[in-house]
């Protein structure tokens, strides 16, 4: 099973996602903002980071210029998993190496779960 | 209660952020033109005003010393009695002779003595006179008992001249007041403009003045007059023609720029001696604007000189001077100011455009956040009822499944009109950003049908497709073509009741793909036709009561099909349903790619 971080600062969604996902028996990390967010990876390498873009104190995409996911962290899959589709973020958040974009409206749980599957037979 | 009051901006209109400043510095460089003109105009003035000086000084000189030399020439006539006894014709004509007077002296027309006479010694002079070579000597008019002045010798000698030989130049006043002058001043002294004796024949106006020098029988003059008076012996004398002497002078300008002339005396028609060639021209040019008047004093006789010149005295380069500024800072102010006039509006539309960009851009970001905003607890509500419906917490009895999918479906409603508001508002702005990839629109529409079969059939009614054979390509964008499609799958749906059919057409031809949607509904009245595809407009039909919607449906097919190229029409008629077309434009080529990612 993965390790998934999962970086929402709605508390309802995050708890939501964790519950989908760790029914699927994945080992889940939680963060609320993107400074916890990069605290949590320097102690652990997810499979998947699963980012929302409009967070305070540190958003998506400043977490990830400071995390180099194509230089330092190519491994990792990044969705950008925002309800948010301002194209010029999203743009940016490709060119900073995020994977996927989804609108997290879109997303039903068990559509989710299948987005992770994707990912990680992808990975494999 | 309290309102707000609209704020009223003023910002600079058209006149003040682009004429007046244009106007302003055209109206500078205009000045700066009509300065420089001016100044370039003074120079010019002062530069005749300084050549026309110096031609009058040069004028006045020359004539001065030529009129010197011609004294001196008497003076050496004079000499000759003074340093002899008697001085026959023959050595008169010799004495001219050495002169070459005519060909080195321009204007003289020889020397001549005129001997006084009183009247106690007319008869002997006359004896005396005829005793030489000129027997036939007589003075005319004779007044032997006035004292007279007969011209005695006159060299050279010539036949017009000839006659004038024996003639009393008292009897003339002018040449008595210029002789009795001399006489007087010990000097010479000129008479006016005088006619010569051989001119009385001739139909030729020749102005002619003559000059006078004494000839004392003591030699040299006395201190008083009347000793002067009492020793007079005779005159030397030389009649000029003016014209010939003048034109001699270096002084006349070919050109026309500088013209004089010369009166003996006031300047009067009678009195004048001499005009130069150019100055009647000058004159009718200038009216006399710039005349210059000036004497020169010659004794007892003065002389006025009258000075003129045309417009193209002085440098060439300083006349044309005024008029090429004039010219060049015109054309150069009209070129400054169209130039900052462009330059003004180019920046003021830079401005303009970066202000839309900006305002357009705060619109976006708006826009996003606002539909952010919304779907996020509507996000919520999906996955925590989502869980409950997909078994993640247990089975449910189907009573509860029901209601379940009754809320879910709702919150999903809301989700699709949030979307459609934003698309709406974003095709409005122009904003509809298209990522038109080559698609398989016949699996695509193949999808779509496959996950609106449920609804429709939860309706009683059918849906077919009917697609080529050969897989049909398109370049579309995937969210907003569904979303157009699944519009009008979902109006066809909506408004057609149960046991209806819904049918899709895929068509390629020669110039496009059509798309065709037909339904057996309750059909459009023709005077709703117009408002299908308005924004917000619901057209009242028997299901619209029954059926929800935000009537911005058609609205954001017909933006999103548009923005691909393309177009939508429709027929319908009440009770026989409607049928949408929609047009495509070909893809660039045939081959198939990938779906991207994104």
């Amino acid at each position: 099973m993965a390790k998934i971080l999962i970086v929402e600062d709605e508390r309802t969604l995050n708890e939501a996602y964790q519950m989908i996902l760790s029914k699927q028996g994945h080992t889940i990390y939680t963060a609320y903002d993107g400074e916890e967010a990069l605290e949590t990876t320097k102690g652990i390498e997810p499979d998947i980071i699963l980012l929302d873009l409009r967070m305070p104190k540190l958003g998506g995409i400043d977490f990830l210029k400071a995390y180099k996911p194509s230089t330092e962290h190519p491994k990792v899959k990044i969705v950008i998993f925002s309800n948010l589709d301002m194209q010029k973020e999203i743009d940016e958040a490709y060119d900073l190496g995020a994977h996927k974009y989804i609108l997290k409206a879109w997303a039903s749980p068990k559509e989710l779960v299948k987005l992770v599957d994707d990912l990680l037979k992808k990975k494999k | 209660m309290f309102y707000i009051k609209p704020t009223r901006i003023k910002r600079p209109g058209f006149v003040a952020l682009h004429l007046i400043p244009t106007l302003i510095i055209f109206c500078a460089f205009i000045g700066l033109t009509l300065w420089s003109w001016q100044s370039a105009k003074v120079r010019y003035q002062d530069d005749r005003e300084a050549t026309q000086a110096q031609n009058i000084d040069d004028t006045k000189s020359a004539i001065d010393i030529r009129i010197k030399t011609y004294e001196e020439i008497l003076q050496a006539g004079a000499s000759v009695f003074a340093a002899s006894d008697s001085v026959t014709r023959t050595e008169w004509n010799r004495f001219a002779t050495i002169f070459n007077l005519r060909d080195r002296y321009p204007g003289i027309q020889g020397v001549g003595f005129a001997k006084v006479v009183n009247p106690g010694n007319h008869d002997a002079f006359l004896a005396a006179v005829r005793s030489t070579d000129t027997p036939n000597f007589a003075i005319t008019p004779d007044k032997p008992a006035s004292t007279q002045v007969p011209i005695l010798y006159f060299a050279p000698d010539s036949d017009a001249y000839a006659q004038s030989v024996g003639y009393d130049i008292y009897s003339d006043p002018a040449r008595h007041q210029a002789a009795d002058q001399a006489r007087d001043t010990a000097s010479s002294a000129l008479t006016g403009r005088v006619p010569f004796l051989t001119d009385k024949n001739s139909s030729i106006q020749n102005p002619s003045f003559i000059m006078y020098f004494p000839v004392y029988s003591s030699g040299l003059p006395s201190a008083d007059v009347a000793a002067r008076q009492s020793q007079i012996n005779g005159f030397v004398f030389a009649p000029f023609r003016s014209y010939t002497l003048f034109n001699s002078l270096d002084t006349t300008r070919k050109d026309d720029t500088f013209g004089y002339r010369v009166y003996s005396g006031e300047p009067k028609a009678e009195n004048l001696l001499y005009a130069s060639h150019a100055f009647d021209g000058i004159s009718k040019q200038k009216g006399g604007k710039d005349l210059q008047t000036t004497t020169m004093k010659f004794g007892q006789t003065t002389w006025t000189l009258q000075f003129d010149s045309g417009t193209k005295l002085g440098s060439d380069v300083l006349r044309n001077r005024p008029t090429a500024i004039l010219w060049a800072g015109f054309v150069f102010s009209i070129l400054a100011a169209s130039l900052i006039y462009a330059l003004l509006t180019a920046r003021s539309r830079a401005l303009a455009f970066a202000d839309e960009a900006e305002i357009q851009e705060a619109k976006d970001e708006l826009l996003a956040l606002a539909s952010h905003q919304l779907r996020t607890p509507a996000t919520g509500v999906k996955q925590y009822i989502g869980m409950l419906r997909e078994g993640f917490v247990g089975k449910l009895t189907k009573q509860q499944l029901d209601l379940l999918d009754r809320a879910y479906d709702s919150n999903e409603r809301q989700l699709m009109t949030i979307n459609e508001m934003l698309s709406v508002a974003r095709a409005d702005a122009g904003r509809l950003l298209l990522e038109k990839i080559r698609t398989n629109i016949s699996k695509l529409l193949e999808d779509i049908v496959a996950e609106q079969k449920k609804a429709i059939e939860k309706q009683s009614q059918t849906i077919t497709i009917v697609i080529p054979k050969k897989p049909v390509y398109a370049e579309l964008d995937h969210q907003y073509f569904r979303m157009a499609i699944e519009n009008l799958l979902s109006n066809a749906n909506k408004y057609t009741p149960p046991g209806g059919s819904i049918n899709l057409h895929l068509k390629r031809s020669q110039g496009a793909i059509t798309i065709r949607i037909e339904d057996t509904g309750v059909g459009i009245d023709e005077q709703d036709h117009a408002l299908l595809f308005k924004k917000f407009s619901r057209i009242p039909n028997e299901l619209t009561n029954q059926v929800s919607g935000s009537g911005i449906g058609l609205y954001l097919a017909r933006s999103i099909i548009e923005a691909h190229g393309g177009s939508i029409s429709f027929t319908s008629k009440v009770g026989s349903g409607t049928t949408f077309t929609i047009s495509l434009p070909l893809p660039v080529s045939n081959t198939e790619t990938a779906v991207k990612s994104k």
